[in-house]
Formats: structure tokens, C-alpha cells, sequence
């Protein structure tokens, strides 16, 4: 009885994260005609399926990825989510790549909320969980998670992940590492928080530590693989293990790596020079960078769980280590840790506050977003 | 501004890997929990130390030459002789035999900090110097115990020169060397009672961070 109940919570946080997608969504669509009464709704089908990189993973959900000629630097994107497109459109959907791209990150997202709540719940009270998945749901960037981009998957993989982490269980972590680290590159850090969780379990049991070894453990080496078979797929294709690199550094992305004082440096150079697009990109991640790092700390004032204090701040750092950041304030999204601190705010006007403050941004940028404006 | 802001934000993530490094020893019971904190405590301070140098630095030289900025950025990373190397150590010719160590040191941390080799001096500079300040207080702990401690570990960062502990010089690598040197002989020497009344403490602290603010400044002004 008590399984049927949490199941059934856990299905209306499902339902609810598509049903606040379609009314954050829907609300946006109207302030934007309020504008453009000419806007149709399928202005919001356009800017889910051609924004940002969502043509590109189409792309290569139909086409697949290509050894030369003008699109042979799509290999910078990761397989996951362009492979899940193709089987779902080509077994199910008559060949609708839009569609599946659409219906995956929905699902995805959907199922990321859930794990989320089922990894607070683990160590904190209901209300302030629920705050938090709330706070997830209208993070200002959520827009992302609703279109063809790679957000709602990797969400869930790694969400799932930290839950399982959390749980010990060993396997399903390893599983699920390996698939995030197939979606993106920053699903290789979560053997970071795994490895730490495992040895501070060890260390606990004292000198009987070998003892508590097993095969399963050993599953974790998993978690890289999918970033291995990446590897290989840019071997295959174009005969060099790490020819992603060489097409993020060239056009239009001009990847580097550089220290985070160089990174944020610039960014405040290109605030000061594009001062609208300042709002959009350059302000934001670099309020974010201190937003994170100080919830971070906080967190570790609060006694939040060290693996997972570990992994936001090795993932912040990786994502502020990129040269020609423009999309940190998506990235940042994905930084669970600070929604799982969020929920060690005992103040409860605190919390109210934040989430507000959260679900404005959240409209605003979701406007902006219909707009055409440069929210990346 | 942007120097300050990206600076800033280089400081704050190698606060936060201190602090989880730190937090990782006490887990997997390298140190107990009590220990954790104090060194957690004293690093703390020692990095806000280092900061307020910094900052202090770039305030006074704004007044000197009438800017309204609080942080000439360029005037504290650019100081000394030493900073200058290290742009040199940059191109790879640069080395002295004097401190050949110290930019070997910092020459590796540039090299994992991508190339920025003058905030990673900076760093550098902060790890030996914190690395001291910790031995230091252990030190003194063990001599005069734990109030007596704080209290004069406070007094030797405000002495005259200790800015430079954490700018592009060697000082802090040298001061670290001595004091595990010190430390390590230590146990041979007799405990002291000595006594410091408040009134001549804070008037200690008072002339002692004068002098040091003195000098830092008119250092800024000559390095300039």
C-alpha cells in the first residue's frame, strides 16, 4: 500500500513536469502574441526544432554522422541522443525525427524529476523536496529540457545516476554513467562523486575494508565507456580518435580550454562590448558561477552529502573551463548539486523566495526565448 | 573590473576544492573531525588574509594616483621581480638560481592552471603560505596552547613584509620550508608560559598592521 502511494506521487510529479513545460510554454506564447498577434502555435513547434543545436541533432538522427564535406564537424555531438531519435521516429513514429526528439526530452525530464525527488527524499523532509523539484522545473533556462536538445536525457541519466550512487548500487550506476557519458562529455564526472561514495563506504568499515569488495564495485570502470565508444566512433568516421577537438576549435564554435579567471575575464569583456547580449549570456554565466560556487559552500556548511558537493563542484568547473562559453547558463541546469542544496534551506520564506524568483526568470527568459532572441 | 571578476572566480573555486579536499580527509579518516576544522578554520583565515593584502594593495595605490576603482589589478599581479620571471618563465627562459624552486613550483601550477602562470604564481604563493600559517599554528599550539596560538599566529600575518607571503615571491615557499624544519625539532624545546595582556595585544596588532600597510604601499608605488 505504502509502494502504491509512492508510486503514485512519483507519477504526478512525472505528469507534472510535462504539464508545467506546457504552461510556462503556453503563458510564454501568450505575452509573445500579446506583441505579434500574427504568431501562430507553430511558433513554438519552429523554436523547439530549429533553435540552437536541435537541427544539428536531427541531422544526424536522419542522416547519421558524416566523414566529410560540409557537416563532418556534427561529430562535436554526442550519439545518445540522435540514435534515440532515429529508433523511436523510424520503429514508431513514421519517420517524425522532430516528434521523437520532442517526446524523448519531454520523457526525460519527466523521469529527472522524478529521481530527483526520490534523491531528496532520501535524506530530506517532504516540503522542502517538493520546493526543490519546483525549483528544477522553473529553473530559467527549463526551456531547453522541452525541445530537440540534449538537456532532458542527460538530465535524467545523470540524476538517475546520483540517486543510484547514493543507494550504492553499483551496477546501475556503471549502466548509466556509461549511457551520459555517451550523451555528453560531462557524464564522465559522475565516476567522480561514484569513486568517492565507494571509498569513504570502504573507509567506514575500517580495517575490514577488503572484505566488503565485490564484483559489482567493478562496475563502475563502466562509466567512461561510453565516452571511449565516442572515441572510437571519431576514429571510425574520420580516422582520428579526437577529431571532435579539432572541429571545436575551428568555426563556429571556437572551443578552448583555459582557465576559469581567463574565462570569466572575457566574459565580462563581452558584456561590456554587446551590452543586450550581456543579459542573455555573458551576465548570467557569470552570476551563476558565483551563485553555484556559494551554494556550493553553503552546502558544505549544511552538511550536504560531500559526494554530491564533490560533483557540482567538479562540474561547474568543467563547464566554466570552456573557452567560448556562451551557453553556461544552460549547462549550469544540470548542476543538480544546487537544487539539492536548495533543499538544506531550513528558512522556508527562504526557499519561497528563491522559487519565485526562479519562476519569473523563468517566464522571462522562456519569452525571450519564442522571440528569437540569443538565449543559448 | 573583468580582471577582478575572473580573478575573484579562480579564487572562489580553489576556496571550494580546499574545503572538499579537506572535508575528504576527515571522511576517509585521515584526519579526525576536531582537526579538520581547526585547519579549516586557520586556512580560512589565512586566505582572507591574503585577499585583504591583495585588495589593499591595489585601494591604496587608487588613492595614491587619485582612480576610483577599489582593485588596480594590474599593479599587484605585475609586482616584484618575481612576477616578472614568471611572464619570462612564459616564453621558457626565464630561471634564477635564487629561486629556481619557487618557479619550478609555480611553473607547474601555471602549467595546470593553462598557462595563466601569474595567478598561478599568485596560487602558489597562497598554498605555502597557508601551508605555513596551519604548521605555524600547530606549532605555537603546542608551546603556548590553543588562545596563545590564534593570537600570535594573527600577530606574524600582520607583521611588516608578511604581504609578501602572498605576492609572486618566494618568501612564503621559504618561510613553509623553515617552519616544518623548526617544527620538526620542536618537541626538544621547553614549553613557555608567557602572558599577553588585551590592551598590549591590540596595541600590537594596531602599530604591527600600520607598518605593513605602510610598506605594502609604498612597495605598490615603487613596483609601479
Amino acid at each position: 500500500m505504502e509502494k502504491l502511494k509512492t508510486y503514485q506521487k512519483e507519477l504526478m510529479i512525472f505528469l507534472l513536469a510535462i504539464f508545467l513545460h506546457a504552461l510556462i510554454m503556453g503563458i510564454a506564447f501568450i505575452a509573445y502574441r500579446a506583441q505579434n498577434p500574427d504568431a501562430g502555435y507553430a511558433l513554438i513547434w519552429e523554436r523547439m526544432t530549429t533553435a540552437g543545436d536541435a537541427p544539428h541533432y536531427l541531422f544526424l538522427a536522419k542522416e547519421g554522422y558524416q566523414s566529410s564535406g560540409e557537416k563532418e564537424n556534427l561529430i562535436v555531438f554526442y550519439p545518445l541522443y540522435p540514435m534515440m531519435i532515429r529508433i523511436l521516429a523510424r520503429c514508431f513514429l513514421f519517420q517524425n525525427y522532430e516528434l521523437a526528439g520532442i517526446i524523448i526530452s519531454q520523457l526525460s525530464t519527466g523521469a529527472a524529476a522524478v529521481f530527483l525527488y526520490r534523491l531528496l527524499r532520501l535524506d530530506y523532509k517532504e516540503e522542502p523536496s517538493a520546493d526543490a523539484v519546483f525549483l528544477f522545473l522553473t529553473y530559467p533556462f527549463m526551456m531547453f529540457t522541452m525541445g530537440v536538445f540534449t538537456e532532458g536525457i542527460f538530465l535524467a541519466l545523470s540524476i538517475a545516476a546520483l540517486y543510484f550512487i547514493r543507494k550504492h548500487a553499483w551496477v546501475k550506476v556503471g549502466i548509466l554513467g556509461m549511457l551520459a557519458s555517451l550523451c555528453r562529455i560531462q557524464g564522465v564526472l559522475l565516476l567522480v562523486p561514484a569513486a568517492y561514495e565507494l571509498i569513504v563506504m570502504l573507509a567506514e568499515k575500517g580495517p575490514e575494508w577488503k572484505q566488503f569488495l565485490n564484483r559489482r564495485q567493478w562496475m563502475l570502470l563502466l562509466m567512461p565507456v561510453g565516452f571511449f565508444a565516442y572515441l572510437i566512433l571519431n576514429f571510425i568516421k574520420q580516422g582520428d580518435c579526437f577529431s571532435f577537438m579539432k572541429h571545436q576549435s575551428a568555426p563556429p564554435w571556437y572551443q578552448s580550454i583555459q582557465w576559469i579567471n581567463a574565462n570569466l575575464t572575457k566574459d565580462y569583456g563581452m558584456a561590456m562590448e554587446y551590452r543586450v547580449l550581456g543579459y542573455f549570456i555573458y551576465w548570467v554565466q557569470i552570476l551563476l558561477f558565483f551563485i553555484a560556487i556559494f551554494t556550493l559552500l553553503y552546502g558544505v556548511r549544511k552538511k550536504v552529502r560531500t559526494s554530491i558537493i564533490v560533483y557540482g563542484g567538479i562540474y561547474t568547473c568543467f563547464c566554466y573551463l570552456s573557452g567560448w562559453l556562451i551557453s553556461g547558463a544552460r549547462y549550469m541546469l544540470s548542476c543538480i548539486p544546487l537544487f539539492i542544496v536548495y533543499t538544506a534551506i531550513d528558512n522556508k520564506f527562504t526557499r519561497k523566495i528563491i522559487l519565485t524568483l526562479s519562476a519569473a526568470l523563468c517566464m522571462l527568459y522562456t519569452i525571450l526565448f519564442l522571440q528569437g532572441q540569443a538565449i543559448m | 573590473m573583468g580582471k577582478t571578476i575572473g580573478e575573484s572566480a579562480g579564487f572562489a573555486m580553489l576556496l571550494l576544492i580546499w574545503i572538499l579536499f579537506l572535508n575528504m580527509l576527515k571522511e576517509i579518516k585521515l584526519i579526525s573531525p576536531e582537526r579538520m576544522m581547526l585547519i579549516r578554520k586557520i586556512s580560512l583565515f589565512l586566505f582572507g588574509a591574503g585577499i585583504f593584502y591583495l585588495v589593499l594593495g591595489g585601494f591604496f595605490y587608487n588613492i595614491s594616483v587619485g582612480q576610483s576603482g577599489i582593485f588596480q589589478y594590474d599593479v599587484v599581479w605585475g609586482y616584484g621581480s618575481y612576477a616578472q620571471m614568471m611572464s619570462k618563465v612564459e616564453q621558457g627562459t626565464g630561471n634564477g638560481l635564487f629561486s629556481m624552486i619557487y618557479l619550478l613550483a609555480a611553473r607547474a601550477a601555471g602549467t595546470l592552471f593553462f598557462k595563466q602562470y601569474i595567478s598561478a604564481a599568485i596560487y602558489t604563493s597562497f598554498f605555502f603560505a597557508i601551508a605555513f600559517g596551519v604548521r605555524l599554528y600547530f606549532l605555537f599550539e603546542n608551546h603556548f596552547g590553543s588562545q596563545r596560538g590564534k593570537k600570535l599566529l594573527l600577530l606574524v600575518f600582520v607583521c611588516p613584509f608578511s604581504y609578501k607571503l602572498f605576492l609572486p615571491s618566494p618568501a612564503s615557499m621559504i618561510c613553509c620550508l623553515l617552519i616544518f624544519a623548526v617544527s620538526s625539532i620542536h618537541m626538544k624545546l621547553p614549553k613557555i608560559q608567557i602572558k599577553i595582556s588585551c590592551w598590549s595585544y591590540q596595541f600590537l596588532l594596531v602599530i604591527l598592521t600600520s607598518v605593513n600597510i605602510m610598506l605594502y604601499y609604498k612597495e605598490m608605488l615603487l613596483g609601479k
